[in-house]
């Protein structure tokens, strides 16, 4: 009878956990899609548009040049990092005084932990936010949510090969069909518009966001296979302010675009300060879920259901900004993203319906499990 | 070596040089050498087990219930054990680890 009240227990901890990365990667996709908001958003305010305008050396809003839209969407992508640094700030106090004592004693261990949090914060910052943050610009939020919906294939087929994680044929049907939902997507719009001859820009930046966050995900999972969730990420989001303020920002002012100033000016406005705190609060919460449900349920899985933040993004826009500038008001394209979501969705589902016993360990390690293992353990 | 460097390259070494632990065991030795007493840090240093575990480097070899209340009371303890995949996470850790003074 004991016996068995061990069994259940065991058992019962590993849905716990699993059930708690679920959770987490829940979380972050919910955080996630509402952060297209006030993504979207931040490029309406007329202190945007006036630099992007400077920089193009135009009087025009309509002749806007890429240059401009690139230095505005570095500035917006600076302020995220360093908004989304603040919120990382509270939180660690909230987490107590020895996250940050670990913080000390895993920045010190370069060759060990600091090199994942660099590649991490290069692939994440100046390639997937930045490329993100084009797209919202060029294209729209909406479409820039749901054009990086397939990065947890490439997350997925690097944590295979390069982690060694295990991946079930019921997690690669599921990958499958989020893959086929975002082809669903991209491939009508990016018709549409190659048809109209407009800038392929965006979709570019929506590539950049794709491979980008896929690719950070494999490289944060080896990173917290010895540090810890909130630590990496701290670190990671350290390093991209490093990338931005060091580097990128120092840049444009070398190029003699006032950033500064107009970052001074942004801030300064309490509406745009507002957005800012929100793009931080939402897009900090939402790194932080992604990051613990990694260790627990697998870069793959973590990524396929952070990957809902396409469908909720798509939901947060249509009820704050509304249908025609969330999805545009053409038949074929709201037609093709919806039917896409439904098909991520789907595949979701099907990730999230799988056996808790695939997902107790993460890695083929040839161990038993004990001989007081529940029937779900491998 | 491990010791003062970040919470999961101890908890493998530990589980490598002294053997299969209990989690209550491994926490309470994190307790004392991190100087983290409170039951928020135990449950912390507890989840980060899970996570090594979670990913393959360490395993669980026999479980029990806290009967007596020594670590939580009617909680279900783990036994650990390290298993090859952490044995060489390990060693690659202690080539690449940052020299300290007297190492």
């Amino acid at each position: 009878m004991k016996k068995l009240d061990i069994n259940e227990k065991r058992t019962e901890a590993h849905k716990k956990r699993v059930r708690y990365g679920y959770i987490m990667a829940l979380f972050c996709a919910i955080f996630w899609g509402i952060w297209y908001v006030p993504g979207t958003f931040i490029w309406n305010f007329d202190v945007v548009n006036d630099f992007q305008m400077l920089v193009s050396g135009v009087l025009n809003p309509d002749d806007i040049t890429n240059k401009g839209f690139l230095a505005a969407a570095i500035m917006i992508t600076a302020l995220n990092c360093a908004f989304v640094m603040l919120s990382y700030f509270i939180w660690n106090l909230c987490l107590g005084k020895a996250k940050f004592s670990e913080m000390k004693r895993s920045i010190r261990e370069l060759r060990c932990c600091t090199k994942y949090y660099l590649l991490g914060a290069i692939c994440g910052g100046p390639v997937a936010i930045l490329g993100s943050f084009i797209a919202m610009g060029y294209i729209g939020g909406a479409f820039a949510a749901v054009a990086a919906l397939a990065y947890p294939v490439i997350g997925t087929m690097l944590s295979r090969t390069w982690l060694g994680q295990k991946i079930s044929h019921r997690a690669i049907a599921g990958v499958l069909i989020i893959l086929m939902g975002s082809i669903t997507i991209y491939a009508i719009a990016l018709f549409d518009d190659l048809q109209k001859g407009t800038s392929l820009i965006g979709y570019v930046g929506g590539l950049m966001a794709l491979c980008g966050w896929g690719i950070e995900g494999a490289v944060a999972a080896k990173g917290i296979d010895v540090s810890e969730p909130d630590v990496a990420i701290t670190m990671r989001f350290g390093m991209e302010s490093l990338i931005w303020f060091v580097v990128m920002l120092p840049a444009l002012a070398l190029l003699s675009i006032p950033v500064y100033e107009y970052a001074w000016y942004m801030i300064s406005d309490p509406i745009i300060l507002l957005t800012l705190v929100m793009l931080g609060l939402t897009f900090g919460f939402c790194y932080v879920a992604w990051y613990k449900a990694f260790p627990l349920i697998g870069v793959g899985r973590g990524q396929a259901i952070g990957s809902l933040y396409g469908l909720c993004s798509v939901i947060f826009l249509v009820l704050f900004i509304g249908v025609a500038d969330a999805i545009g008001e053409e038949p074929a394209r709201a037609a093709s993203l919806v039917i896409g979501a439904i098909l991520c969705t789907i595949g979701t589902v099907i990730m999230f319906t799988e056996k808790t016993g695939e997902v107790q360990c993460l890695r083929d390690t040839g161990e038993s499990q004990g001989e007081d293992s529940g029937e779900d353990l491998p | 070596m491990m010791e003062g460097r970040p919470y999961k390259f101890r908890i493998l070494e530990i589980l490598d040089t002294q053997g299969p632990m209990w989690n209550s065991d491994i926490v309470r030795q994190l307790q004392n050498e991190y100087g983290m007493p409170s039951d928020y840090y135990r449950d912390c240093l507890n989840f980060d087990l899970i996570e090594v575990a979670a990913s393959g480097m360490i395993c669980e070899s026999e479980a029990m219930i806290d009967e007596d209340g020594s670590f939580r009371k009617d909680s279900l303890l783990l036994k650990y054990k390290i298993t090859q995949l952490g044995v060489d996470l390990l060693n690659e850790l202690r080539t690449k680890v940052t020299q300290r003074k007297g190492e």
